[in-house]
């Protein structure tokens, strides 16, 4: 079942389109929304939030229409901002209460879960003091928890590891992990960092100038069209690279001893066999051997050519 | 891909919440209709905590104990001169005259109380909204299931609340020290709707100022600025308004007297002694040439009015049309 099917949709900015006839229904699960700066991703949810207003095209959110919906959606929605954003003049307990008051929560509802949230997102004691005081990567954790507060069935996260240091990031993308993996929350993560939605999302959606121009599973699309393998070995050797070509195989990459082979073959054809018989006849040592697949960044790279 | 660690439950002594792993909430929700209040309710504990508005509070009440003071020691004075009218009658600080003995000294605290008022508004609502602007904060609220009116009356109520009960507190307490001092001596008869004209005064003040505020604040993203520019409206304004009708009236104070009233303070001011309905009786004049007592009649009422809903339709509007969770350039 789609969290969101988004039909035809435009917006734009003045005269400049900032998405642009976009079709995509987006699954349910963790999601990344990937594209290069300028693609239309903070766009594309800040129109399914209601903000922005499309000029033409539709979109369902949770089966709630962005147009006319947005306040229920909101309601169903958490939105952790890129940008950073705190309500000056209180603290990370006070901030995410009113947040779930906002929401609709009870007082001691909202305060019980600012707690809970707050020390869910690992900040802990910290949660008493100003939000001014805190450092970057403590203002990321407090956006998480206030879109948590209330309990949302779509979790938008834009840019969540923005600005923080290597444990931070680390922490937060646990955390998007943990939120977003049996836990009944359906997650949208708009990012430009490969790693970060590798390591948080099942399948992403890629746009690019306001268009979808890829989508699938992570898996789906890191498979490989061709039979791909690679081979370490423990000294590079040109006779084996030469052996292999002359078997019919094509050397796509070669860094060193690691070499990245694209093979012919009919099906069900042994290729451990026959790496290692040409290793054993050139007098190379393999290290080891295994199925080629693509990283998300060469399936980014490749999508927004 | 790495499988990443999950967050580790520490043990209940570390932490005073022991199940740290989430939960959805599917509780009980407040209509939206009330949500408003819940911004109000905020804003206002956030507007009253700082010490420089508790000391202008407080300091704002002295012109209302100036009066108690006053009223007291006109009736000290006169129980000592078998119920002859004080000095302080013939200097005009105490007006006998049946029907507005207590209204004019609510008109006369209210008048010296503005000045507190607006730098109370200064300090609590320079940054009601401009420091959302500053902080991004709109995308947080406007994220929520609320509209921007629903902000906007928040924002607004939460001010005014503030600044309403700095200024109806010490006035609803002269207005018990003379239902109790005055009682007998008919109060209640003679000004019957005193406490209404009371509360509708003090709210207006309140009001006009924040709407004023709340107008400004919206565009900017500085509450510094927003506070430069209102005090410089307010006392430039009042500035101006006061010499144009010297200028204009010639040295007849009857005239022209809406042309003194032609800034946010003479407007509040002005309505206000048309809700009282009052007529002011000041000396004028030198030691020279001798003193005379001028009366001010208050101005017109619907002109008055006019001019104060105007103040506050326009901050309202001006703040509505610049309220987006997004800045949207075309």
């Amino acid at each position: 079942m789609a969290v969101a099917t988004i039909t035809d949709l435009t917006v734009r900015y003045g005269k400049k389109t900032a998405v642009d006839g976009l079709t995509v229904e987006i699954p349910e699960g963790c999601v990344g929304l990937l594209g290069p700066n300028g693609a239309g991703k903070t766009t594309l949810l800040k129109t399914l939030l209601g903000f922005l207003q499309p000029v033409s095209g539709s979109g369902e959110v949770l089966g709630l229409n962005v147009a006319t919906d947005g306040l229920k959606l909101r309601q169903k929605i958490g939105l952790m901002p890129e940008i950073d954003c705190h309500i000056p003049g209180m603290n990370a307990v006070t901030f995410v209460a009113f947040c779930g008051e906002m929401a609709g929560m009870p007082a001691a509802q909202a305060l019980r879960r600012a707690h809970e949230t707050l020390q869910y997102c690992r900040l802990g004691e910290a949660r008493y003091r100003d939000l001014e005081t805190y450092s970057t990567g403590m203002k990321q954790k407090v956006k998480l928890a206030q879109a948590l507060v209330h309990g949302p069935k779509l979790l938008f996260l834009d840019e969540p590891t923005n600005g923080l240091d290597p444990d931070g990031r680390d922490e937060m993308l646990n955390l998007v992990r943990d939120v977003s993996h049996g836990k009944g929350l359906n997650v949208i993560v708009s990012s430009h960092l490969m790693p970060d939605i590798e390591r948080t999302c099942d399948s992403v959606v890629v746009i690019r100038n306001g268009k979808m121009v890829r989508q699938g599973t992570i898996a789906e699309l890191r498979t490989l069209d061709t039979v791909q393998w690679t081979v370490d070995l423990r000294i590079p050797s040109h006779e084996f690279q030469a052996r292999l070509v002359e078997q019919g195989a094509r050397l796509l990459s070669n860094a060193g001893s690691h070499y990245r082979f694209e093979f012919k073959l009919q099906p069900g054809a042994d290729i451990g066999s026959l790496m290692l018989t040409t290793a054993k006849h050139v007098g190379a040592q393999v290290r080891g051997f295994e199925p080629a697949s693509r990283s998300l960044e060469e399936v980014f790279m490749e999508a927004i050519a | 891909m790495i499988e990443p660690t999950l967050p580790s439950v520490p043990v209940s002594a570390d932490s005073p919440i022991a199940d740290l792993t989430y939960r959805n909430y599917d509780g009980p929700l407040h209509s939206r209709a009330v949500r408003w209040w819940t911004i109000a309710v905020a804003m206002f504990k956030l507007h009253t905590r700082p010490l420089s508005f508790k000391i202008v509070g407080a300091i704002a009440t002295l012109p209302y104990l100036f009066i108690i003071a006053l009223l007291w020691l006109q009736g000290q004075i006169a129980s000592a001169q078998g119920g002859r009218p004080s000095f302080l009658v013939s200097t005009g600080l105490v007006d006998m005259t049946v029907g507005q003995k207590f209204a004019i000294q609510f008109y006369n605290a209210l008048g010296y109380q503005l000045l507190y008022l607006v730098i109370l508004t200064l300090i609590a609502g320079a940054g009601s909204i401009a420091s959302d602007n500053r902080n991004n904060a709109l995308l947080i609220y406007l994220s929520k299931p609320i509209t921007k009116n629903d902000y906007l009356l928040g924002k607004w109520m939460g001010l005014f609340l503030a600044l309403f009960a700095a200024a109806f507190t010490p006035a609803i307490l002269l207005y018990l020290y003379c239902l109790v001092s005055y009682y007998s001596d008919g109060f209640l008869r003679d000004e019957p709707r005193l406490l209404l004209h009371v509360f509708t005064c003090t709210a207006l003040a309140a009001a006009t100022l924040t709407s004023i505020m709340i107008g400004l604040s919206a565009w900017s993203k500085s509450p510094r600025i927003t506070g430069a520019i209102l005090a410089s409206l307010y006392f430039a304004g009042q500035a101006v308004a006061f010499a144009m009708w010297r200028y204009s009236s010639q040295g007849d104070p009857g005239k022209d007297v809406i042309l003194a009233h032609s800034s946010i303070g003479g407007a509040i001011s002005g309505l206000s002694q048309g809700i009282y309905g009052v007529t002011v009786h000041t000396l004028r004049g030198s030691m020279r040439r001798g003193f005379r007592t001028v009366d001010y009649p208050p101005p017109s009422g619907t002109i008055m009015w006019a001019m104060v809903l105007g103040l506050i339709l326009v901050g309202v509007v001006a703040a509505r049309i610049k309220i987006r969770a997004v800045e949207v350039i075309s």
